[in-house]
């Protein structure tokens, strides 16, 4: 499987999701079970870095909207640390960089969650 | 033999492509296509908007059709665009409805390449990039 999600507590604020691959129909329900795992877990703050993310396609970004429907039934955040042009183009694109908050990295992602 | 259709307009290049319907040769798909765009000198960010609509178009294939066999994705290089056709097969099933609202992949098909065409003999979607590069 072309995926590899990892996930780590940052200053008890936080969970950080880190993905490294390409997000598609087969690899978006790896991503999903590993989030939803710490959804479950009481963790509603999430830091989703995606800057090892080569492809996300719709399976990917319905993914990220799922998620955060759920944290935001707690009152939770999802922020996205991404830099790669050609998929905030497709945040653009699909009106999802109106949703999502989006960061360059993990140190200005956490500065928003304070 | 599987029904892909029509023959393929005349040209300097035609190229096919049969997949399983598996989720699993999506990035197999996605290789083909940067690779063809590569050979075709298209702009990288091009390439990128085709290889995202044509996953999507096969992902469409292999979310909506659950007798999916295959996918045939035939590409056609005429002088000024670049049309590929992506072909279910068997295509049974509910592919395409205009009483539903479109999916999010198809939103992001007709965003990310100059035309989309529902095909209904063979079914089927076609996406057209022009090329205005093109020498």
């Amino acid at each position: 499987m072309d995926i590899k999600v990892n996930t780590r507590s940052v200053l008890d604020k936080a969970h950080v999701v880190e993905v490294q691959g390409e997000i598609d129909v087969y690899t978006s329900p790896r991503v999903k079970e590993m989030i939803n795992e710490l959804i479950e877990q009481g963790r509603f703050n999430l830091i989703i870095d995606l800057e090892g993310v080569r492809y996300i396609d719709s399976t990917g970004l319905g993914v990220l909207i799922g998620a955060l429907k759920k944290v935001r039934e707690h009152e939770g955040r999802i922020l996205l640390i991404c830099t790669n042009p050609q998929i905030k183009k497709i945040f653009n694109i699909t009106g999802l960089v109106k949703i999502f908050e989006i960061y360059k990295d993990e140190e200005e992602a956490l500065k928003a969650l304070a | 033999m599987p029904d892909t259709g029509p023959p393929l307009q005349q040209g300097p290049l035609h190229l096919g492509l049969t997949v399983p319907g598996q989720a699993e040769f999506l990035g197999v798909v996605r290789l083909a296509v940067a690779g063809l765009c590569h050979r075709l000198d298209v702009p990288l960010d091009r390439a990128e908007d085709l290889k995202m609509a044509v996953d999507e178009a096969c992902s469409h294939c292999i979310q909506t059709l659950p007798s999916l066999q295959r996918i045939a994705i035939r590409f056609e290089m005429a002088p000024d665009c670049l049309c590929v056709r992506v072909l279910p097969q068997p295509a049974e099933g509910p592919f395409l409805s205009s009483d539903q609202p479109p999916p999010l992949g198809l939103v992001l098909m007709e965003a990310l390449v100059d035309a989309v065409e529902r095909l209904e003999n063979p079914v089927g979607l076609r996406l057209t990039m022009n090329l205005p590069w093109a020498p």
